[in-house]
């Protein structure tokens, strides 16, 4: 079939200004593809961050993308979402949405939610921050409820369709110390005991995501020609995309892999989309997790987006080992001078790098 | 400072960690690139629709090209820019209609 063979209601669209032969036909068709990536590109990412005062939600930006953007402390004295624009260090435009007299109390004022749900709704995807070591989720339930209560059935699948969830400062969760591992130009953070990160994770995701029934779904691409049939999975037109309707929790993941092994790589993926992930923006911890649930949260033109604002393969490294070895509560395995090595931060009085240095030999050799 | 024990077990803990974060950042990448093979399918075949009025049997035809292609590793290589996209687009289009591709 060639395009000339298009039915005859077809042919009647076309005009006489239209291509008349096939190179034509494919070539005006190459170019509208170019336009449309390019339009979307030259936008910005456009991300609402909910979440309260001193979440960390400038600072999980800037971690995620180099956005660059100021971690000011203070308390912000409007209820009125904030934009601020940053070209990122891969030169995509980012525009970070505060939202920040929401989440900050269970009730909100009917004419601030209707401007939140707007903004949300126009972002290309909505970060909701919560403090890992928060031990109630009363407070973010209700807001939810609030912001999906005005909207109908499509507009709230359209809302949660774009929201990761994240659980922040996960530094100050795990037990410490943490283990540093120091390379010559990076560090790296590693919690030792990571179980309580998981168990807060869990804790979220049945108090809040499983809470939300089939409004809430997890989207991925599809990876081959065979299909998972269950009820609660949907495949697009073009079988480009599948979809979980509803939460998908761990246990159900684990057995529908045992049913479907063909499908684990499809279904640990729509797994990830479901989660509360933990992480910690000052230890670059589990930030690889945040991006990969990121990208089950949009749509074809956000994701044009998002991929101009990835550095995939430093997004766990700590460009400032200087920085990092001033930490507290830390183990240190020094890989540039001592062959791994393990020291104890929190037990060393330091007061200079080479004054560490100096207590590293002595207690290596 | 750590026991040997416990250095031994702190070095098995952060090894461990580094490979599960590395396998982590591989199948990241690997995702993003399947999902912008998924993408550019359903632009390519949306634009069909909109542009040429094609049926949705011809653009699923392409849309299976285009998977199929976009699939190969050798493509997955070499289709980084817009620029490319274009031109690959030419060739898949080119492919399903018996058109000569005229982007080399």
């Amino acid at each position: 079939m060639t395009p000339n063979e298009l039915t005859a209601g077809d042919e009647a669209d076309i005009t006489p200004s239209e291509p008349a032969t096939d190179e034509e036909r494919v070539e005006l068709l190459a170019s509208r593809v170019e336009e449309t990536i390019e339009r979307s590109v030259e936008q910005p990412f456009s991300v609402a961050v909910m979440g309260q005062t001193g979440v960390g939600k400038s600072s999980l930006l800037n971690a995620l993308f180099d956005a660059g953007l100021a971690t000011d402390p203070v308390r912000p004295c409007t209820k009125v979402p904030e934009r601020v624009r940053r070209v990122t260090s891969t030169g995509q435009t980012l525009d970070f949405w505060d939202m920040p007299g929401l989440a900050e109390d269970a009730t909100a004022d009917r004419e601030y939610l209707d401007m939140y749900r707007a903004k949300l709704l126009e972002a290309d995807l909505c970060v909701w921050a919560i403090h890992a070591d928060t031990r109630s989720v009363a407070v973010e339930r209700a807001l939810l409820i609030q912001l999906l209560d005005g909207l109908d059935g499509s507009e709230r699948r359209r809302l949660l369709s774009k929201f990761a969830f994240v659980l922040t400062k996960a530094d100050l969760l795990a037990d410490p110390p943490w283990i540093l591992g120091v390379e010559a130009d990076h560090a790296k953070f590693v919690p030792q005991h990571a179980q309580l990160l998981a168990e807060k994770s869990g804790f979220f995701e049945e108090e809040i995501l499983a809470q939300l029934g089939s409004d809430f779904r997890a989207t991925t691409h599809n990876d081959g020609p065979s299909r998972i049939e269950e009820a609660e999975i949907e495949y697009d037109d073009l079988d480009t995309q599948v979809t979980w309707k509803g939460y998908l929790g761990p246990e159900r993941c684990e057995a529908l892999k045992v049913k479907w092994p063909e499908h684990v790589a499809l279904l640990d993926r729509m797994r990830r989309t479901s989660e509360f992930v933990a992480c910690s923006s000052l230890f670059r911890f589990n930030l690889q997790a945040v991006l990969a649930q990121m990208l089950g949260r949009l749509d074809d033109e956000a994701f044009l987006r998002f991929r101009n604002l990835l550095k995939i393969d430093t997004i766990d490294l700590i460009p400032n080992v200087d920085s990092a070895l001033s930490r507290r509560n830390i183990i240190v395995l020094d890989n540039r001078h001592y062959g791994s090595r393990v020291f104890d931060v929190a037990k060393v009085a330091l007061r200079s790098r080479s004054q560490w240095l100096l207590y590293g030999l002595n207690m290596t050799s | 400072v750590a026991s040997v024990r416990t250095q031994h077990d702190i070095l098995k803990t952060f090894r461990h960690a580094v490979e599960r974060d590395s396998l982590e950042k591989s199948l990241l990448a690997g995702d993003v690139l399947k999902r912008q093979e998924a993408t550019f399918t359903r632009i390519i075949t949306s634009a069909m629709t909109d542009y040429w009025g094609a049926s949705k049997d011809f653009s699923r035809d392409v849309a299976d090209a285009v998977r199929q292609v976009l699939a190969h590793p050798a493509t997955k290589k070499t289709l980084r820019t817009s620029w490319d996209v274009v031109k690959f687009v030419g060739q898949v289009v080119g492919i399903v209609t018996g058109v000569k591709p005229f982007l080399d």
